[in-house]
C-alpha cells in the first residue's frame, strides 16, 4: 500500500513535546501486534466508522481494555468521572500519535460525541456521576433521538412530546436518522415539554433507557444499500424526571451544546481521517490512472493539508486561551464535506465504465470505491446541510442579514 | 504591521489614485509608478539583513506585506524589489557586489528580477539568456520575459546560462544593448516587461545556482500567492458590503441565500488560502522539510480561488459589476493575471505531484 509522507505538527513547547513522547511510548508498548493485520484498514470510510474485521476483533477488544485502563478513552473528560482531564491540545496530540502508529481509534460514538459534552456542560453533579462513567466504560451505548421526519434543518420544530407525570416523564413520538441504534442501550431525546411556549423555549433533552416495550426501532434503508440508520417510535416511553438534562424547557440550549461537537481536540485533528484515503487514491492511480491523474492526487493531498492548517489555527487559539473564531465549525464542515464528495467522485471516475459495471475479479475493490462515493452524498446533509452552513457563515461571520421569518401557518 | 500598512495604503493609495495611474499616458505612467516604490512605507529593507541596514524580516512578514499590497491593488514597483529582488539576492547571491545591491535597495533603488526565459511552462533555466565572459567582463545576450517592474527598474537581475551552469547577474539601467519593453497586459495596474539583452555588460553575483533557483522561485511564487489572498480579501469585503446595502424586492440582496452563499464561499476561499500562504511562509522561515510542498499548495490554491472570488464579486455586484466605474474589474484582472504569472494551478499541482512521487518511489 502506498505510504504518503505527511508533515509533523510543529512543536508547541517542551512540556507538550514531552507529553507527545509519553503518548507515543505508551502506544508502542500497548498496541497489540495482532492489530498489524489492520494496517490497511480504515477506521473511517471518510466519516463513517467501519466495522473491525472479524480476524482482528479479539485484539481490538484487548486494545480497548488497555485504553480504558489507562483512561485514554474520553480522555478530555474530568478524571472525577473516569476521564483524564486532558486539554484539547493533549487530546489532539494523542489522536495524532494514534494515527501515526496506525492504532485504531476507539470511540464511544454518540455517547462521546453528543451526550457526554451535553451532560458535562448542563448536568448536575449527580447526573454526571450517573451518566458519564457508563459512557466511558461502554456499558451505556447511546444513539441520537433528535431529528424527525418534519424537523431536520429546522430541529426546533420537533413534535415528539415529553409529558411530565409526577417524578416521571413519558415520551411519545417519532425520531429518524438514528445511527448506531441496533446496539444502543440509551437514546438522547429532544422533546417538546411545553407546547404552549414559543418554539425554541418549550423543549427538553432527556436521556432515555431503551425499553423495547415502549421503544421500537425500525431500520431505514439507505442509498448505499445498508440500514445503519433507524426510525424510532416512542409510545409513552418512561424516564425518570431526573434524566432531564439542564432542566425542563431548557432543551434548546442543551441540544446546541450537544451539536457543537466540532469542539476541542477532535476538531483540530479532523483531517487525520482523510489521510488514509489519499494513500488509497495513490494506489488507485497506480492501478488505473494515467499520467494526468497525478494532479488529482496532488489536489487531494493539498486539500487534506488545508484542513490541517485550519486545525492548526484552532490549536493555536486553544493553546493561547483565545476563543475560537466565530462560525469556524461551519467553515470546516463545509470544506471537508464538499472536498470529500469531490474526492469520491473523482476517484470513482478513474474506474471508468467499471464503476457502473464491475468485472468479477475486481468486484470487491470497486465496490469499496462505489460505497464511499454513495455514502459521501450524506456528508453535505447530516450535521447541518451545506446550505445551512453557508447561511451560518454568511450571517455569523459576514454579518449578512437573515431572510425574513415566516410565522407558522402563514402564507408567504 | 498589517493593519498599519492597510491604513496607510487606504489613505495614500486609494483606488482613485490607482485609476489615475491606469488612465495616464504611458510615458507618464512610469513616473507615476515610480512614486510608489514602497519607499514611503519603509518596506524596501523588509527582508534585508539588519547588518546592511534592513529589518531582517522573513517570508511571514513579506506575506503580510504582499497581502496588503494586493488588498490595495498597489500599482507601484514594490513587488519586484521587495518580494523578488531581495529574495533573489539573499537566496542566490553572495559577496560584496550582492551586499552593495542590498544597500542600494534600502536606499531606494528599484530592482526587477528577469527570471523566466519562456512563458510556456514558466521555464527559468537560462534557456533564452546566455552569459559570456570576455576580456572586458561578462556580457548577456538573449531575452527574458514576465519581468515584473522591468521598465521601472534601476537595476535588472537576470538568470543566465553560462555553459552548463546557471548564474545570477545584475545589469544597470541604460546599459548598452538593454531594452525593456512593456508587454501588453490584461491587468493595467501592474507593469510586466520583456527584457532584451544584446551583448549587455553585466556583473556576476553568484556561482552556479541551478540547485537553489527553485528556492528563490518558491519565495516569489509564495509572495504572489500572498498578494492574491489580499486581492481576494478585498473582493470579499466589497461583495459583503454591497450585499448589505444594495436592496431589491424590498430587502438587502445579501438576505437572499443565492447571494449570501456566494459570499460564504468567498469567505471559505479567502480563509483557506490565507492559512496556506501563512503556513508555507512559516515553513520557509523555519526551514521545514515540507516547505516546498507547502508552497505548491499555497500557490495552487491561491491561484484558483483568487480568480473565482474575483469573478463572483462581479456577479454579486450585478450590472454595476460589469462597469469600468466599479472597482471589481480591476481586482478581477489582477486576480486572473496572478493566477497564471508564475505558474497556473495545474503547474503547481504537477510540481506537488512530482514531490509526492519521490516519496512513493522511495516507499517501493
Amino acid at each position: 500500500m502506498a505510504r504518503i509522507d505527511w508533515p509533523d505538527t510543529p512543536s508547541l513547547g517542551a512540556e507538550l513535546d514531552e507529553f507527545r513522547l509519553r503518548m507515543r511510548t505508551w502506544i508502542a508498548e500497548n498496541r497489540p501486534p495482532e492489530l498489524d493485520v489492520l494496517r490497511d484498514w480504515n477506521p473511517y470510510m471518510g466519516e463513517r466508522p467501519t466495522e473491525v474485521p472479524e480476524v482482528a476483533r479479539p485484539a481490538f477488544e484487548e486494545w480497548t481494555r488497555r485504553l480504558r485502563a489507562a483512561r485514554l478513552i474520553c480522555a478530555e473528560w474530568p478524571s472525577e468521572y473516569g476521564g483524564s482531564d486532558f486539554t484539547p491540545i493533549q487530546a489532539a496530540i494523542l489522536a495524532e500519535e494514534m494515527e501515526a502508529a496506525r492504532a485504531p481509534v476507539v470511540t464511544r460514538g454518540p455517547g462521546e460525541l453528543l451526550v457526554g459534552p451535553a451532560v458535562l456542560a448542563h448536568g448536575t453533579p449527580e447526573q454526571k456521576q450517573r451518566f458519564i462513567p457508563g459512557i466511558i466504560s461502554g456499558q451505556d451505548r447511546y444513539c441520537q433521538g433528535l431529528s424527525e421526519p418534519d424537523a431536520g434543518s429546522d430541529l426546533a420544530a420537533v413534535r415528539t412530546r415529553g409529558e411530565v407525570e409526577g417524578d416521571q416523564i413519558f415520551i411519545t413520538g417519532q425520531k429518524v436518522w438514528t445511527s448506531e441504534a441496533a446496539d444502543a442501550t440509551h437514546i438522547i431525546v429532544l422533546c417538546r415539554t411545553d407546547p404552549s411556549a414559543p418554539k425554541h423555549r418549550g423543549l427538553s433533552v432527556v436521556l432515555v433507557e431503551i425499553d423495547p416495550r415502549y421503544v421500537t426501532m425500525r431500520p431505514l434503508r439507505q442509498m448505499p444499500g445498508g440500514a445503519e440508520f433507524c426510525e424510532v417510535f416512542f409510545e409513552r416511553a418512561p424516564a425518570p424526571l431526573s434524566s432531564v438534562i439542564g432542566g425542563l424547557n431548557n432543551g434548546w440550549r442543551v441540544v446546541l451544546t450537544a451539536l457543537s461537537y466540532e469542539r476541542g481536540g477532535a476538531a483540530t485533528v479532523h483531517h487525520l481521517r482523510f489521510r488514509q484515503e489519499v494513500a488509497a487514491l495513490a494506489e488507485l492511480i497506480r492501478w488505473r490512472g494515467r499520467a494526468a491523474d497525478r494532479r488529482q492526487l496532488a489536489w487531494a493531498y493539498a486539500q487534506v493539508e488545508l484542513m490541517r492548517y485550519q486545525g492548526l489555527r484552532l490549536m493555536n487559539s486553544l493553546h493561547e486561551g483565545l476563543p475560537p473564531d466565530n462560525g469556524s465549525p461551519s467553515v470546516r464542515k463545509l470544506f471537508w464535506s464538499e472536498y470529500h464528495q469531490r474526492f469520491c467522485a473523482e476517484a470513482l471516475a478513474l474506474l471508468g465504465a467499471d464503476a457502473a459495471a464491475a468485472p468479477s475479479e475486481f468486484r470487491e475493490r470497486i465496490r469499496g470505491w462505489r460505497e464511499l462515493y454513495l455514502w459521501s452524498r450524506a456528508e453535505t446533509i447530516y450535521a447541518g446541510t451545506s446550505q445551512i452552513q453557508r447561511n451560518i457563515i454568511g450571517e455569523q461571520i459576514l454579518g449578512l442579514p437573515r431572510e425574513p421569518i415566516v410565522r407558522g401557518g402563514e402564507q408567504s | 504591521m498589517g493593519r498599519q500598512l492597510r491604513a496607510y495604503l487606504g489613505r495614500h493609495w486609494p483606488m482613485s489614485r490607482v485609476r489615475e495611474l491606469v488612465d495616464a499616458a504611458p510615458e507618464k505612467q512610469v513616473a507615476l509608478r515610480r512614486e510608489g516604490t514602497g519607499d514611503e512605507m519603509g518596506l524596501r529593507g523588509l527582508l534585508v539583513p539588519s547588518s546592511l541596514g534592513g529589518l531582517g524580516a522573513g517570508q511571514v512578514e513579506l506575506g503580510l506585506v504582499c497581502e496588503e499590497l494586493g488588498y490595495a491593488l498597489y500599482p507601484g514597483p514594490a513587488f519586484g524589489t521587495v518580494a523578488m529582488a531581495v529574495n533573489a539576492l539573499l537566496v542566490l547571491a553572495d559577496g560584496p557586489a550582492r551586499d552593495e545591491l542590498l544597500r542600494r535597495i534600502v536606499d531606494g533603488a528599484t530592482v526587477a528580477v528577469a527570471a523566466f526565459d519562456q512563458a510556456d511552462g514558466w521555464v527559468a533555466n537560462g534557456a533564452a539568456l546566455r552569459a559570456e565572459q570576455g576580456p572586458s567582463g561578462w556580457t548577456l545576450t538573449g531575452t527574458k520575459t514576465l519581468v515584473v517592474d522591468g521598465v521601472s527598474a534601476d537595476v535588472v537581475l537576470a538568470l543566465a546560462a553560462t555553459g552548463d551552469t546557471l548564474r545570477l547577474f545584475s545589469v544597470e539601467r541604460g546599459a548598452a544593448g538593454l531594452t525593456a519593453t512593456a508587454l501588453d497586459v490584461l491587468d493595467p495596474t501592474r507593469e510586466i516587461a520583456q527584457v532584451e539583452f544584446r551583448g549587455t555588460p553585466a556583473q556576476p553575483l553568484s556561482g552556479d545556482v541551478g540547485a537553489s533557483v527553485d528556492a528563490f522561485l518558491d519565495r516569489a511564487r509564495l509572495a504572489l500567492a500572498a498578494e492574491q489572498v489580499g486581492v481576494a480579501d478585498r473582493c470579499l469585503t466589497m461583495s459583503t458590503e454591497y450585499a448589505k446595502v444594495r436592496t431589491q424586492f424590498n430587502r438587502p440582496i445579501g438576505s437572499f441565500q443565492a447571494v449570501k452563499h456566494m459570499c460564504a464561499d468567498m469567505l471559505v476561499a479567502v480563509q483557506t488560502a490565507r492559512d496556506a500562504v501563512r503556513y508555507a511562509a512559516w515553513s520557509l522561515d523555519m526551514d521545514r522539510p515540507e516547505a516546498a510542498r507547502a508552497v505548491c499548495i499555497a500557490a495552487a490554491h491561491a491561484a484558483e480561488t483568487g480568480q473565482r472570488v474575483a469573478a463572483d464579486t462581479i456577479q454579486v455586484h450585478g450590472g454595476m459589476g460589469f462597469t469600468w466605474e466599479c472597482d471589481a474589474h480591476f481586482y478581477y484582472k489582477r486576480a486572473t493575471a496572478n493566477a497564471v504569472l508564475f505558474g497556473d494551478a495545474d503547474h503547481h499541482y504537477q510540481r506537488l505531484a512530482d514531490l509526492l512521487e519521490r516519496d512513493l518511489d522511495e516507499e517501493r
